[in-house]
């Protein structure tokens, strides 16, 4: 079975919300792909491929990953197959309980395609001792004229901010609540979209656990 | 002396012809290794730590991942040279010919004077050094591998083998069996070597396997400081060096084991190097790789007692032709350790330069807190650049950042130097030399003059 494929024609712009396991994204010169990726228990393995292959092309990947009981794995490629295309993305996932969450992302910047501007960034938030993430970027670059970065962070909730919050007179299940919802928040700044954002948010609330532990 | 140097097309690109007091057959066998162990008069544990690694080795297979190792043909290497009939103490005493290497290399004379200790390593043995008086009231010890294996046989026994296991990977397995040369290093409990100790490294001999084999034990609250600098003569045929470095870190000691890598281009460079760290310890690679055809070397940091640090600073130059396949491990496996990776590469004409890294956090192991940046340039079209970080945490309570970027020179830095009378190479070489300067203002200040002297030297083509 070959993997669905989804074109974004040339000149146009599409904003998309990502829940399949498996999908290419081919966009073509001039057009912009907006993605945004949720991912929870029910869709434990989720690859995205983005293939910008004509001149001027943009890809904005925004994505969160919620696992609470199961491990979870997304799986991104970033393939540069043209001048002056552009890919942004930016993942985070809130781990809870003794689930897992495991990132691998790749830039792939063919020999032709100069100019690239390429962006990966992976955050991860660790709610359980006995939550684990593993972040593996791959960069290959084969060309010269090109900006590429790259970031992941992991981290756990600093008992400042909960101090902080509890001294305020907020619980420490709102507080906790609190910080994962900032942490997660800024992510929507990216989705211009506000109906797309407001979904978004739904599920995220939804997969939450009722009580954060 | 110097001058010379430069005018060469190759800096390093001469060879001696090679005087040799004994020279093993091509190939490995049993009997090769029985043979360099009897040749050696080693203990039977030394020679049984050999055959079992031999045996280990025969089982492993290339790695799967990395850089194209096919060039490499096993059955053509000598596993064993022994250049000299035997060592010599002052620097007279030398060979003419062996002195003219390393004035070609650049080592003065004066470095007897500034230095700890010399330890020169031509062919595949020791032959040269000089440990300075300061050193022995101290009760460091300070000698090639083979010699501290008859002086400390007790001490080398209790280490050899226990941070590096004979089984680890392909190439510590066969370093295990054939090693010959290499330095060992024990500082004694609260002593600080001031002055870097320092070995220089030289092989001369085409197909010939250089396997060494060094150990560094850094007793409880020592400090000390080790260079290694490698430079080779370029060879038509391909050359395999496979270096196994221990390093022992006890309680509050620091070590910090600094390496310019610069092999000629026909080299494949496959080293493994290991510390553990324990408590309050500091571990410090700096890593340099600026020759070679492939090098794979991933210094690597067992951070094993509470509030142990490890840091691992890495610069990789690959011109045409080469790939730098380095980076480095950080394992957290106590509480409150702290780690820092910095990766600096450059690729020029075709060139290839790859980062490779672990941050790994056991269960456990909390309030970790490690940095890896890594930070590479593209000078033209024909070069790759790649960056395969990894991250592996199993623990909650951490604090980890990983960050790369790869870019090229930009044309507004150009335009600006060249707006001022530099050319394009000076401008390069100048932006070059800023780019990796972090790194290079840790080196002892020799190696710092010759690296800036290396990276200007290849930007201007004159070695491709």
């Amino acid at each position: 079975m070959s993997m669905k494929e989804i074109t974004i024609k040339q000149g146009t712009t599409s904003t998309l919300l990502h829940e399949d396991p498996e999908c290419t994204y081919i966009i073509e010169s001039g057009a912009t792909c907006s993605l945004v990726v949720f991912q929870n228990d029910t869709s434990p393995v989720m690859t995205i491929k983005v293939r910008l292959v004509g001149e001027s092309a943009v890809a904005k990947i925004t994505g969160v990953s919620i696992p609470t009981k199961e491990n979870l794995i997304l799986r991104t490629l970033q393939s540069h197959e043209a001048i002056k295309t552009t890919s942004d993305l930016f993942v985070k996932s809130v781990v809870f309980g003794s689930s897992s969450y495991a990132y691998s992302g790749s830039i792939r910047v063919e020999k032709q395609a100069q100019r690239t501007d390429a962006y990966q960034r992976n955050e991860n938030l660790l709610l359980s001792e006995d939550s684990l993430a593993s972040s593996k970027p791959a960069l290959e670059i084969l060309a010269n004229d090109v900006r590429c970065t790259h970031g992941a962070t992991v981290s756990s909730i600093h008992p400042d901010e909960l101090w902080f919050l509890e001294s305020r007179g907020i619980p420490p299940e709102s507080a906790k609540q609190m910080v994962v919802g900032g942490f997660i928040h800024s992510l929507f700044e990216r989705v211009s979209d506000t109906i797309l954002v407001s979904q978004l948010e739904e599920k995220i609330w939804q997969s939450i656990p009722s009580f954060v532990r | 002396m110097k001058k010379s140097v430069i005018d060469d097309s190759y800096k390093y690109g001469f060879s001696k012809p090679e005087k040799y007091f004994y020279k093993s057959e091509k190939g490995l066998s049993e009997q090769v290794i029985r043979t360099i162990s009897g040749y050696k008069g080693e203990p039977q544990w030394m020679l049984d730590f050999r055959l079992k690694s031999y045996l280990g080795y025969l089982k492993k297979t290339l790695p799967s991942w990395g850089a194209d190792l096919s060039g490499i043909d096993f059955r053509d290497i000598f596993y064993y040279i022994k250049p000299t009939s035997g060592k010599v103490s002052s620097w007279a005493d030398l060979p003419a010919e062996i002195k003219d290497t390393y004035d070609k290399i650049g080592i003065p004379e004066a470095e007897k004077k500034f230095l700890a200790g010399v330890s020169a390593q031509y062919e595949s043995e020791v032959v040269y050094k000089s440990v300075n008086e300061m050193l022995k009231k101290k009760g460091v010890v300070f000698l090639d591998m083979d010699s501290g294996l008859r002086e400390y046989p007790e001490l080398v026994r209790q280490y050899f083998g226990t941070v590096v296991p004979p089984l680890d990977n392909m190439f510590a397995s066969l370093n295990s069996a054939v090693w010959s040369g290499g330095s060992f290093v024990y500082v004694p409990k609260g002593v600080h070597v001031e002055l870097p100790l320092q070995a220089y490294f030289r092989i001369n001999a085409a197909n010939m396997g250089q396997f060494e084999r060094t150990l560094i034990i850094a007793d409880e609250g020592s400090s000390v400081h080790y260079v290694e600098g490698c430079t080779a003569p370029i060879y038509s045929s391909d050359s395999l060096h496979s270096a196994v470095v221990e390093i022992v870190v006890k309680n509050g000691a620091r070590v910090r084991y600094t390496t310019i890598q610069n092999w000629s281009k026909n080299v494949y460079n496959l080293v493994t190097k290991r510390t553990v760290v324990d408590e309050e310890g500091v571990m410090e690679w700096v890593d340099g790789n600026l020759g070679s055809k492939v090098t794979m070397k991933y210094p690597s940091i067992y951070l094993k007692g509470r509030k142990a640090r490890g840091e691992v600073l890495s610069i990789a130059y690959a011109g045409s032709g080469q790939h730098q396949d380095a980076g480095g491990k950080v394992i957290h496996l106590a509480s409150e350790t702290t780690s820092q990776i910095i990766s600096k590469s450059i690729s020029k004409g075709g060139g290839r330069t790859s980062y490779r890294g672990l941050v790994e956090v056991a269960k456990g192991a909390k309030n970790v807190k490690s940095k890896v940046v890594c930070d590479a340039l593209l000078l033209d079209e024909d070069s790759r650049s790649d960056t395969y970080p990894d991250m592996r945490i199993h623990e909650k309570d951490v604090s980890i950042e990983h960050e790369a970027t790869v870019s090229k020179i930009g044309d507004e830095q150009m335009f600006y130097l060249e707006s001022r009378g530099l050319t394009k190479e000076q401008a390069q070489s100048m932006i070059v030399n800023g780019f990796i300067e972090p790194i290079v203002k840790e080196l002892p200040l020799e190696y710092a003059v010759e690296m800036n002297r290396l990276i200007s030297l290849q930007m201007e083509g004159s070695v491709g």
